[in-house]
């Protein structure tokens, strides 16, 4: 566990504000992080619209070969992965997440400030990963959602879907890891009286957006590492003729892929519900069904990944069920929809640019909803499903919607980060233009996907009627290409030219805006205690339904100078180099994986264990209750212990996806070994002591917790050792497999067997490397009672693999001859 | 002695009996037990998620006390009513009685028919206790931990529910066996059986988060049930340990 970085005092942290290049790379601000992910994602989305205006280009006639059939596969692909994985998502979390959670909840940085900063440099690694194919092997050709088994080695046989494979991979430990970040940030680090219900509206959503990340990315997870294991090692995960099928694959994936809509659309809605009050002068309609219908939609969109499978014949009971659940996701829609309308009724509205976004985000994103609710019926997306009509729906949803929704946040939002305004009169060109091209760009393919017309397709031919509607969209395409040329020029003049902005522009109401734009390093001079919801507004007029018109304004000394005493109790954290170097790392060895050059993945792979090591010892205060830390949370509890659950959650989903894996193979399999080949007695035993090292485990707590060195030590020594017993007994199980002729690749027990104990195995022999190196540390005396929660920690984890294991051995080991009746 | 239960504890507590009475006796159970695997499931969701809630909101607290807390049972009643134990124990059982052959060999068979239908009250009844626990000494969790701990009660249902209603075989044996009545063939029986389990049971978990979160909602300033404000005996420990 990394141990938490050494706060600095504030004279101290002076140079983190200036630092040139170097600043920047080891930064463990969030603020700084966040302009980091912007600036990628807004590089990425110009690449992404490069890419979509090449699939126009090549659209805009019948008959075309601008771009190669292959190429154009690329193209596609990359547009939309770049845009979800590398666009909306880094734009929502990434900059507005990274930026305005600790602002907005009254916090001086994230729970994990350097876990932040690896955030950032593996997600910009990932990024590279995933475009490495334009200098060499060819980009990912597969779609965004790389069905199986047409990614299997077999019909895929460049490095094309390997950089997909691996880039999403990466993207993912990026993703889960911030997810987990501001997870514990939001539950943990709220300003004094800041409850739940007090939360702005954005908050509420990035919460609930994590929650589904952490639950959700695990499953792709599993589906790229058994596609990972197909094509490296042979194994048939998704090869038909070996018994498996390809429905593993889709099923996976929309576990993941639907919840995945949801993690870009909530932020978006937070984003509006936050823009929409300030230029109405009006407190949020209906707050609490606002929070209510964004936790509705999480539940629901675990419930309704079949649809995007209606055609894949799950059969009618089951079609009509995820129709059902997938319509019901209207209800908390709609409740939002017309919560934002009557938020806007009656305002004293100023229709800025960022106001003009958000409100045709409302229109835009119900034209989007309305189109989804039409083939959530299954017998309509039946014809529609594959077709322009679904390209026309989630550009509704994503571009009309979401985009727009981060638009407005950026308008609204650019002041706060950059301390200058953007050009209104850009603004408001790019908004009229953006207005109109989008709807004529998209609009038709409604039109399109009706006349048949199906997605993905290379070219058309001149007589299918076509012809006139794909003129028009690409044509359109090219002006709303202009259109984003008008937005990035007017975030590169505005960041260096752009009026300043004073700390509070737009007249708003929540805490980010108290205080100086672009906030200090420290964010708060004093920690705000919080009353009620829109605080600050509270602040300034007294009542949350003010207008703010001709009413007294309190005054607001907006960046009163500290004091000495306030200095002395400011703590920032100190920067460090080692996410960086650690990035690159884990970027060596995915690189070195694919092209098969070994020595680089050991080379990288020893980076990153370096830089672990290093990270552990980087600051004294290791594992040390934290004072400072614990005196800001709410809630009293430490922010590592909060995490470790928060991973420990996301471990469930991981395993629940291996074994629910595991079981449905097992009946599928072909040949050979099969589960009779397990070895009870032997197991039953390691499985004995794997429960006893847990006992020792709570003898090694309750030793450190009353401060007897001698035996929490000896404890701890003796936990690792059943760990390692435990482990013996598997490579012993495992080598009598082998020589049995029980390959890694031999059907799909064995395969499923392997990955499954294997992971176990994996997670045991981290959960050994910890203990150790508590027990050295213990037995050195870096560990007393004071430190006793570091202890707490590993013990958290390494119970909650002895319950992974009970699960394993009753399903797999236990019930191994319990065949069908 | 303590006072008369309230009119409300009174009902739920009949509704309770009375839904028992259509369960386990009546059609519902005949179809359950040689039929249909659906009727089956939604027998079983009845016992699980609708009649432990009603007898947690049924029973006064001084009913409960001394059978809960006293010499003998205090120390197990303890550790398995905390929420963790609580939801591994429900899932662990829940997941075990999927297990086809099992279910096939035990859910059936004369002496253990009457056990399995009172081990899944009885494990219910553990599940719902973090949520409705009638005793200020066990407290409720508090509302975001409650919804928190429905939202993730979607795991073990999905990871039983979702592999039965995709199987393109039959699973369950013991349904295929004898008549099949309104001509519904064993896999849409099993398809639907998985549905109830997955859907249905979301579907109305669902119901019950959105009452959570509106008796949440009410109160701005506060996550705690007021039950738990109740005179406790346990005393709240203090963060941390004392820096000396």
């Amino acid at each position: 566990m990394a141990a938490q970085p050494k706060l600095i005092h504030l004279e101290q942290a002076n140079y983190l504000e200036g630092g040139g290049i170097y600043g920047w790379l080891t930064t463990i601000d969030h603020k700084r992080i966040a302009v980091l992910y912007g600036i990628t994602a807004l590089m990425l989305m110009g690449l992404g619209g490069m890419e979509a205006m090449m699939i126009r280009a090549q659209l805009i006639v019948p008959n075309n070969h601008l771009l190669s059939a292959d190429f154009y596969n690329q193209i596609f692909t990359m547009h939309g992965l770049t845009m979800i994985f590398l666009v909306l998502m880094p734009l929502e979390t990434g900059l507005f997440g990274n930026f305005f959670i600790p602002l907005q909840i009254g916090a001086r940085d994230v729970a994990f400030p350097r876990l932040n900063a690896l955030s950032y440099w593996i997600f910009l690694l990932g990024a590279i990963s995933l475009n490495f194919g334009w200098i060499w092997g060819g980009l990912p050709n597969g779609g965004w959602f790389g069905y199986a088994n047409l990614t299997e080695r077999y019909y895929a046989p460049g490095l094309n879907i390997d950089f997909y494979d691996v880039g999403l991979l990466i993207l993912g430990v990026s993703s889960v890891m911030s997810a987990l970040n501001f997870f514990v940030t939001i539950v943990n680090m709220r300003a004094p009286g800041m409850t739940f219900m007090r939360m702005p509206m954005l908050i509420w959503a990035l919460l609930v957006t994590v929650i589904l990340l952490l639950l959700a990315f695990p499953a792709l997870t599993v589906g790229l590492i058994f596609l990972f294991a197909d094509r490296y090692f042979d194994t048939h995960f998704y090869v038909v003729i070996a018994g498996a099928t390809p429905m593993l694959w889709q099923h996976l994936f929309w576990i993941f892929g639907h919840p995945e809509v949801y993690i870009m659309a909530l932020p978006a809605f937070g984003m509006i519900s936050e823009v929409l009050p300030v230029f109405s002068r009006k407190p949020l309609f209906g707050y609490p069904m606002m929070a209510y219908s964004i936790i509705l939609i999480a539940f629901l969109s675990y419930g309704v990944w079949g649809h995007h499978m209606f055609a894949t014949g799950m059969g009618p009971v089951a079609d009509s069920a995820f129709s059902i659940t997938s319509m019901l996701i209207a209800i908390p829609t709609g409740v939002k929809v017309f919560s934002w309308i009557a938020t806007v009724w009656g305002g004293r509205l100023r229709f800025t640019t960022s106001m003009l976004f958000a409100l045709g985000f409302i229109l835009e994103f119900t034209i989007g909803g309305l189109s989804g609710v039409m083939h959530a019926s299954a017998p309509v997306d039946l014809e529609q499903t594959d077709s322009y009509f679904i390209v026309a729906h989630f550009h509704y949803v994503l571009f009309g919607g979401v985009l727009m929704g981060i638009l407005a946040a950026f308008y609204f939002y650019f002041p706060k980060i950059s301390g200058r305004m953007m050009s209104e009169k850009l603004g408001k060109w790019q908004f009229w233009i953006t207005a109109w091209a989008f709807n004529a760009t998209f609009f038709p393919m409604h039109f399109l996907g009706e006349l048949g017309m199906p997605r993905r397709i290379y070219t058309y031919a001149p007589d299918m009627g076509w012809n006139f509607w794909n003129k028009f969209e690409s044509i359109n395409a090219f002006i709303l290409g202009f259109a984003f040329m008008i937005f990035f020029v007017n975030v590169a003049w505005s960041w260096f030219n752009g009026e300043p902005a004073g700390p509070d522009p737009w007249d708003a109401r929540t805490l980010e805006w108290s205080i100086p734009s672009p906030p200090p390093v420290y964010n708060f001079v004093t920690v705000p205690t919080v009353h009620s919801r829109d605080a600050f507004w509270v602040q300034k007029y007294g009542d949350v339904e003010a207008s703010g018109i001709g009413e007294k304004k309190a005054v607001i000394d907006f960046a009163p100078p500290p004091t000495p005493e306030e200095i002395a109790s400011i703590h920032v954290p100190d920067p460090s180099l080692y996410p960086l170097l650690m990035a690159g790392g884990i970027f060596l060895a995915g690189i070195g994986m694919l092209v098969g050059w070994y020595r680089l993945v050991f080379l990288g792979l020893g980076l990153m264990i370096m830089c672990a090591i290093a990270m552990s010892f980087e600051y004294i205060n290791w594992g040390e209750d934290n004072p400072h830390q614990v005196g800001e949370s709410f809630l009293g509890l430490d922010n590592r212990k909060l995490g470790i659950w928060g991973f420990i959650g996301s471990e469930c989903v991981f395993f629940a996806s291996l074994i629910s894996t595991y079981m449905v193979y097992k009946s599928r399999s072909l040949g050979a070994p099969d589960a009779s080949i397990l070895n009870i007695p032997l197991t039953s035993f390691s499985t004995f002591i794997l429960l006893m090292s847990s006992l020792l485990m709570v003898l090694a707590l309750a030793g450190y917790q009353r401060n007897d060195r001698f035996w929490g030590n000896f404890w701890l020594l003796g936990t690792a050792f059943f760990g390692l017993i435990f482990l013996g007994g598997q490579v012993f199980e495992f080598h009598e497999f082998w020589s049995k002729g029980m390959l890694y690749n031999t059907n799909l027990f064995s395969q499923c067997f392997y990955t499954l104990v294997g992971f176990h195995g994996f997670h045991v022999f981290i959960g050994v490397v910890w203990l150790v190196v508590m027990a050295i540390a213990g037995m050195r005396g870096k560990i007393g009672s004071s430190r006793a929660l570091s202890i707490e920690l590993v013990g958290l984890y390494w119970h909650f693999v002895d319950i992974v294991w009970v699960v394993i051995f009753t399903l797999i080991y236990l019930m191994r001859t319990i065949n069908h009746a | 002695m303590g006072q008369r239960p309230r009119a409300r504890q009174q009902m739920a507590f009949g509704a309770a009996i009375l839904l028992m009475l259509l369960t386990l006796t009546g059609p519902l159970d005949t179809y359950a037990k040689g039929f249909f695997f659906s009727a089956y499931i939604f027998q079983q969701m009845i016992l699980v998620f609708m009649i432990p809630p009603l007898i947690l909101l049924g029973l006064p607290d001084w009913m409960v006390r001394p059978v809960m807390i006293n010499r003998y049972l205090e120390p197990l009643t303890r550790v398995l009513t905390r929420p963790l134990l609580a939801f591994l124990t429900f899932s662990m059982f829940f997941a075990l009685l999927h297990y086809p052959a099992l279910c096939d060999r035990l859910c059936h068979a004369q002496p253990f028919y009457g056990s399995i239908r009172t081990g899944l009250i009885v494990v219910g009844l553990l599940l719902w206790w973090p949520i409705l626990s009638p005793l200020p000494e066990y407290p409720r969790l508090s509302y975001p931990m409650q919804i928190m701990y429905l939202f993730l009660l979607m795991i073990p249902m999905t990871a039983v529910a979702a592999p039965i209603t995709m199987a393109d075989s039959v699973l369950y044996m013991h349904y295929t066996m004898g008549a099949h009545p309104f001509g519904f063939t064993p896999i849409a029986d099993q398809v639907l059986g998985g549905l109830i389990m997955w859907v249905g049971q979301g579907v109305y978990i669902m119901f019950v988060f959105s009452g959570i979160f509106f008796r949440w909602a009410q109160r701005e300033d506060s996550e705690i049930p007021p039950i738990n404000r109740k005179p406790r005996l346990a005393v709240l420990r203090p963060h941390g340990r004392p820096t000396a």
